[in-house]
């Protein structure tokens, strides 16, 4: 089943994070901008309230939750009801593919790795932008699981086990970059951007369909 | 959604080609209507401008 219901509950907090955190916002567009190909055209899967499609120029998006959907289509997203697993596109018809903080939500993340695979053209990209498992934010984020209405229906992964999907799905050929150095509470101001991961707990993945 | 999104929207569940049918429009897209897939006999409803593609059993 699609995990929409906090979503669907607490749309107006989930939005305003990305205000309150703006500096960790704006880090994480930093790190997924350096590592984005030139493209034709993008779609974002979990797309939300649009908040990194719209700074990022996606202009399609994909979510099950009618409420982000809405504020996204305000925002100028072509959006679609729909979940990753069963993509309702035809093969070959997206350069690129993107998915933040997406994957920890996804019921099947094989199928959905599947599905990506087949609606991206031949050397299209696929970016995952995801919180490190062994991270200190991921740490972090797993021991206060229970208190977070949106984590605590998570799954949270480190940069092998999504290496190790995306092989086993047809993807190779990795760029990553990361950002977020320290705790998410001691951030003021924007965070540098690097390449490689391991010290960053945001962490860019960026894969071409072999 | 614009007219041009039937270039990529197919069936979630078989990936075959959809049958657009119009109930609403203005000048910029189409507002309500239908998507329909023959080989599943699914009909995909689209309202307030967004077409709802999700599986029939993860629908509301």
């Amino acid at each position: 089943m699609a995990k929409i219901k906090p979503f669907e509950r607490y749309t107006c907090k989930y939005d305003n994070w990305f205000e309150e955190n703006r500096p960790v916002y704006e880090s994480e567009l930093g790190a997924l901008r350096v590592n984005m190909p030139p493209y034709a055209r993008g779609l974002e899967i979990g797309v939300g309230s649009g908040r990194f499609a719209v700074p990022l120029g996606i202009h399609f998006g994909v979510d099950p939750s009618p409420r982000m959907l809405n504020i996204a289509r305000n925002r100028g997203i072509e959006g679609i009801y729909g979940v990753a697993e069963q993509l309702p596109f035809a093969d070959s018809s997206f350069d690129l593919v993107l998915m933040v903080t997406t994957i920890c939500f996804l019921d099947d993340i094989k199928s959905a790795f599947r599905e990506v695979k087949r609606i991206l053209n031949p050397d299209g990209s696929f970016i995952i932008g995801f919180i490190d498992k062994n991270s200190s934010v991921g740490r972090s984020y797993q021991e206060k699981k229970k208190k977070s209405v949106f984590y605590e229906i998570a799954t949270f992964y480190s940069v092998e086990e999504v290496v190790k999907l995306l092989k086993s799905s047809g993807f190779d050929d990795f760029y990553f970059t990361q950002t977020i150095f320290r705790d998410l509470k001691d951030i003021q101001y924007l965070e540098p951007v690097g390449s490689g991961h391991g010290k960053g707990s945001f962490v860019v993945v960026r894969a071409v369909k072999q | 959604m614009k007219k041009d999104l039937m270039d990529i929207l197919a069936c979630p569940i078989c990936k075959g080609d959809l049958v657009l049918n119009i109930s609403k429009e203005d000048e910029k897209e189409i507002i309500s209507g239908t998507l329909y897939c023959s080989k599943c006999n699914e009909y995909f409803p689209i309202e307030d401008g967004i077409p709802n593609m999700l599986p029939p059993e993860l629908r509301e």
